[in-house]
């Protein structure tokens, strides 16, 4: 049986959230976690064939950009080739995204990174910038207001990132 | 430096479908970045018919043998906002740069996306 759970707002698991082994032996535990693991990407290939699951499809437009730009000069601009190191962490940064927020446009920028837009209408508007180089660039236009930063990536999304996003989506 | 008229014009050719939005009619920030040279290429566009803009891209995209997929016009004023600056030096002929970017990599998101949305997205 399954229970439907809410959740609220920002408070929502990321996509990354893997089920818990606590309380079995090692190869139980992994058993239960692989099984679990091929259940959760059964349901969502079903659901992405019927209804069109947003992350899929980030993923999907991500792994064309990677494959259209990881070569020198693919904007004949002079740009710089999007890095595997970019590339995977930028599908790492999708999937630790909360699944209450939407899910970004993506676009590859000509200093080799790429880059995610959250864009509402021209006064309100959100991107963060990834290099693979465990660095999150961000800027954001809401309303009169602009900001710039930089945050460090670790096996989280920086709170601040999170805060930028509830501002634009408030 | 050659002066160039506030009013005046210049377009950025895009090359790439992941640096602008057909569905919601935008340019998106990343066709404003400029690359490692730090040399934003766009062309001055004034007197010049629909036609013969797009003449410039098409050149330009078969000297690189990429297809041109759209291109982003915007004011010289408006690049003038943002407190960058435009190198005219006409090589080819109407061919300027938008320099003096900042040096912070986030500072240079956001004048990027300050052009993209003052830019009118033309497709191809």
């Amino acid at each position: 049986m399954s229970v439907a759970v809410q959740c609220i707002g920002f408070d929502c698991p990321s996509f990354l959230t893997g089920a818990s082994s606590v309380g079995f032996d090692v190869g139980s535990s992994n058993r239960i976690v692989n099984r679990t693991d091929e259940e959760i990407c059964q349901l969502r290939e079903r659901v992405s064939m019927t209804l069109g699951h947003p992350l899929d499809e980030a993923l999907a437009s991500l792994r064309e950009i990677y494959r259209e730009c990881s070569r020198e000069d693919w904007d004949g601009y002079g740009a710089a080739a999007i890095t595997y190191d970019a590339y995977k962490e930028t599908e790492k940064v999708i999937k630790l995204m909360p699944t209450s927020i939407h899910m970004p446009e993506i676009t590859a920028e000509p200093t080799g990174g790429i880059g995610l837009e959250w864009y509402r209408d021209k006064s309100q508007v959100f991107v963060i910038s990834v290099y693979g180089k465990h660095r999150i660039a961000y800027a954001g236009i809401f309303g009169t207001n602009k900001i710039h930063g930089t945050e460090h990536l670790e096996e989280t999304l920086p709170l601040v990132i999170i805060e930028h996003l509830r501002r634009l989506y408030s | 430096m050659v002066q160039v008229d506030p009013s005046e014009d210049l377009t950025k050719f895009i090359f790439n479908r992941s640096q602008f939005s057909p569905s919601n009619d935008r340019v998106k920030y990343s066709a404003f970045m400029p690359p490692p040279n730090r040399r934003l290429s766009v062309f001055r566009i004034a007197g010049l018919a629909e036609n013969d803009v797009w003449e410039i891209g098409e050149t330009i995209g078969e000297r690189r043998t990429l297809p041109l997929s759209a291109r982003a016009d915007i004011k010289v004023s408006f690049v003038a906002e943002t407190s960058l600056k435009i190198d005219a030096d006409d090589i080819p002929p109407r061919h300027a740069n938008i320099i003096d970017w900042p040096e912070d990599h986030s500072a240079v998101i956001l004048k990027a996306k300050e052009l993209a949305r003052k830019a009118q997205l033309h497709l191809r």
